[in-house]
């Protein structure tokens, strides 16, 4: 009898110390192995620091003894911001990689291009890079799949709200990247001018494929408005700025919060002057490593000793590796969440009930989810460039 | 009949002449030391600057005058220096500021793509240069130099660049069509100015490409030269001072040279009191009245970087296309202080 005990306790432990070897894929007793895709290389691989900085967040962790002791791997594989490349690559992930969960997706019609084969097979994807309608209202269809973005209508929404309030005699002109991003945004800016919708006076979109926005800026110029709104990826949107500058156009400006990585206006200065841009709004949720008034922030202090010490040869001033950052801090919250033998149901369990205060947010902001929610940001804060800096104006505002 | 066809030939002759000359390629370089000082190796800046209307340029070798020294032995990783640097892209119409570390590599990671540009270096220095969180390391190869280089300078500073106006996709082609316009960079501890007065010459050669074609056009080869007058000194003394006026002369001198036309502010307890240009032979001269008690004069000399005609240029042998210009480097020299009592 005195031997049942210790023959019980054995059989017991065996599953512990096993860590569900064989039912939950890509976590073993030593690892958790994820992976996900983005632009390593190619001309979207300005996105490259999403995935290097979530790199590097996960290395930190590591160094800090993982999540109940077992370290992070991240796999990342390079789909060169094409759909039609992500969706191999995931089954690759999937397949002969066994990863637990898919994370930290780049681009919308990459995450979406994945989705049914995900969700069908119950894998978490979770924090796509994507703040649209068709991966934050989709839960009901695909609860599998999460987003991190603020809702594109949302954002578009908070612009709407301010000019109707700041310039309600505003004549409005918008250049949007033609896709769901876009029209979302722009859809949103409508709804958010509610009644002065009507004074959207001239649209102009474009495809990514496009060498220059320049023909479309002047055709807004052309409508004589007074605002110029620019839903644009980063290049296109310095390529709109320079137009307006060289145009001798002077509307007062809004730009999307994915185009406000310090290096834009850096950029638009060298080809425009110092005056472009200068006074323009739009929206943030991250900290600006760069900017004086945030560099003392908890978040900010941790991100360039992160930086410093997995990323010493990389652009620190570049605001994506924070947010690669941002997005694994969620994901790290979420395996702790998930419990010492994390499945892919506890995973997403954890993923769908967070509420987290994440450092690399300005302050006031959380990520939080519930299982109705898929928007994890759900406020930001308005802010204006000033002085060579995005400055932070008043409160955060509704974004979802 | 025949008068006109004569003109209409000059003409011809001349449209094209001017078409040559418009087609001209130009480049500049300057080097400025800090200090400028003789046996100094604190840090030395060289800055090449190359207008977009010149064809692309693919390859730039910078030689390092005789006299000077430089310490090769930088371990692998050291950052010995820092970049910044402009490029026009082809893909986006637009100009890209970019900035980063210059970082010594191993001599070994860079043996294949060294053979292509100046095989074997003693050092490979890279430019890791990044503009929002992109980033483009461009190799620079140092080797000393041999056989009839060594006319040339005792280094060589090598980099080579791919082509940045050929069609997307093209094999080889510079990210994002990537066009250099300038490059300043600046290392610490690597290079010794020499011992005894001296206007150094260093000398470039840039070899374009064939604009749009990314095929190296040997023949098209120019030089430029950025002319380094080491040490660069200001030497004040008092002259002719009375009971209530002073007046303190000096000399400016850069190298072997008087500097000319060279503006030198007069301080008093550290206080700006007046402002001069040196003459021909670098000197200049102030006056006025003592202040009560210890008068402590000090001149402080700057030289702004000033364009010159090359001096010796290469042959064409060596640069078919000429020499395009030389550059008298910029520099800064205070004195030493001159008490005068009232």
């Amino acid at each position: 009898m005195r031997f049942v005990v210790p023959i019980l306790l054995l059989l017991l432990a065996v599953p512990v110390a096993g860590a569900h070897p064989a039912a939950t894929p890509g976590v073993t007793p030593t690892q958790i192995v994820i992976g996900g895709t983005g632009p390593l290389t190619g001309d979207e691989s300005a996105y490259e620091p999403v995935l290097s900085g979530a790199q590097a967040y996960f290395s930190y962790v590591n160094a800090h003894g993982g999540v109940y002791g077992r370290k992070i791997v991240y796999k990342i594989e390079d789909d060169q911001y094409d759909p039609t490349k992500t969706v191999p690559l995931t089954t690759k992930l999937v397949e002969q990689d066994g990863v637990f969960a898919v994370f930290n997706t780049v681009g919308t019609d990459q995450a979406i291009a994945i989705r049914q084969y995900l969700n069908s097979k119950q894998i978490p994807e979770l924090f796509v890079g994507s703040g649209a309608t068709s991966i934050g209202s989709a839960h009901a269809q695909y609860p599998w799949t999460i987003g991190l973005l603020p809702s594109f209508a949302g954002e578009g929404a908070v612009y709407g709200r301010l000019i109707a309030a700041s310039q309600p005699a505003a004549k409005i002109a918008v250049l949007y990247e033609n896709d769901d991003y876009g029209s979302e945004l722009l859809a949103g800016l409508k709804r958010g001018l509610g009644a002065h919708a009507g004074q959207v006076v001239g649209t102009q979109s474009y495809v990514p494929t496009d060498l220059t926005v320049t023909s479309q800026v002047a055709q807004l110029q052309t409508t004589g408005a007074n605002v110029f709104v620019i839903f644009a990826l980063p290049t296109q949107a310095i390529q709109a700025f320079v137009a307006a500058a060289r145009l001798g156009w002077k509307p007062a400006e809004y730009v999307t919060s994915v185009s406000i990585d310090p290096a834009v206006m850096t950029i638009v200065h060298a080809n425009a002057g110092p005056a472009a841009g200068v006074g323009a709004t739009s929206t943030a949720f991250l900290h600006d490593p760069t900017n004086p008034s945030q560099r003392k922030s908890p978040g900010v202090v941790l991100y360039r000793q992160i930086m410093a010490k997995y990323l010493p040869h990389e652009d620190w001033k570049a605001v994506a590796h924070l947010y690669g950052m941002m997005a694994a801090y969620a994901m790290v919250d979420s395996l702790k969440q998930a419990g010492r033998n994390p499945t892919r149901v506890s995973l997403l369990k954890a993923a769908t009930h967070l509420h987290e205060a994440n450092p690399f947010l300005l302050p006031g902001l959380t990520v939080s989810t519930s299982p109705t929610d898929y928007y994890p940001i759900g406020k930001t804060y308005l802010v204006r460039y000033q002085n060579g800096f995005w400055n932070v104006l008043g409160k955060p505002l509704k974004t979802s | 009949m025949k008068r006109g066809l004569t003109l209409a030939a000059a003409t011809a002759v001349a449209l094209a002449l001017a078409g040559v000359a418009l087609a001209a390629n130009t480049a500049s370089i300057s080097v400025t030391h800090t200090p400028m000082a003789s046996s100094s190796s604190q840090a030395t800046t060289i800055h090449v600057k190359i207008p977009q209307a010149t064809d692309p340029i693919a390859r730039i070798a910078i030689y390092v005058p005789n006299g000077y020294t430089a310490n090769l032995s930088a371990a692998a990783g050291t950052t010995i220096g820092q970049v910044t640097a402009s490029a026009f892209a082809h893909d986006t119409g637009l100009v890209l500021p970019l900035t980063g570390a210059v970082a010594a590599d191993s001599v070994a990671a860079h043996a294949s793509d060294a053979a292509a540009c100046s095989p074997g270096p003693a050092a490979v220095w890279n430019l890791n240069l990044s503009v929002a969180g992109q980033s483009v390391t461009v190799p620079l190869y140092v080797s000393p130099t041999s056989g009839a280089e060594t006319a040339l300078g005792s280094y060589k500073l090598v980099i080579c660049l791919p082509p940045p106006d050929v069609p997307a996709g093209t094999p080889g082609r510079a990210v994002f069509g990537v066009q250099v316009l300038d490059a300043l960079f600046t290392v610490n501890g690597i290079f010794t100015t020499p011992s005894s007065p001296t206007t150094a010459g260093w000398q470039a050669l840039y070899t374009p490409y064939n604009p749009g074609q990314g095929t190296v056009n040997a023949l098209g080869t120019f030089e430029a030269q950025a002319l380094v007058g080491v040490p660069a000194t200001v030497k004040l003394k008092a002259v002719g001072v009375k009971h209530r006026t002073y007046k303190v002369t000096g000399t400016v001198t850069e190298g072997t040279t008087p500097g000319t036309g060279v503006a030198v502010t007069l301080y008093r307890g550290g206080k700006r009191i007046a402002g001069a240009t040196t003459g021909a032979g670098g000197t200049f001269s102030f006056s006025g009245k003592l202040a009560k008690g210890t008068n402590a004069f000090q001149a402080k000399a700057a030289a702004p970087e000033r364009t010159t005609a090359c001096v010796s240029p290469l042959p064409a042998t060596v640069a078919p296309a000429g020499c395009t210009g030389a550059t008298l480097s910029s520099w800064k020299a205070v004195s030493a202080t001159v008490k005068v009592k009232k």
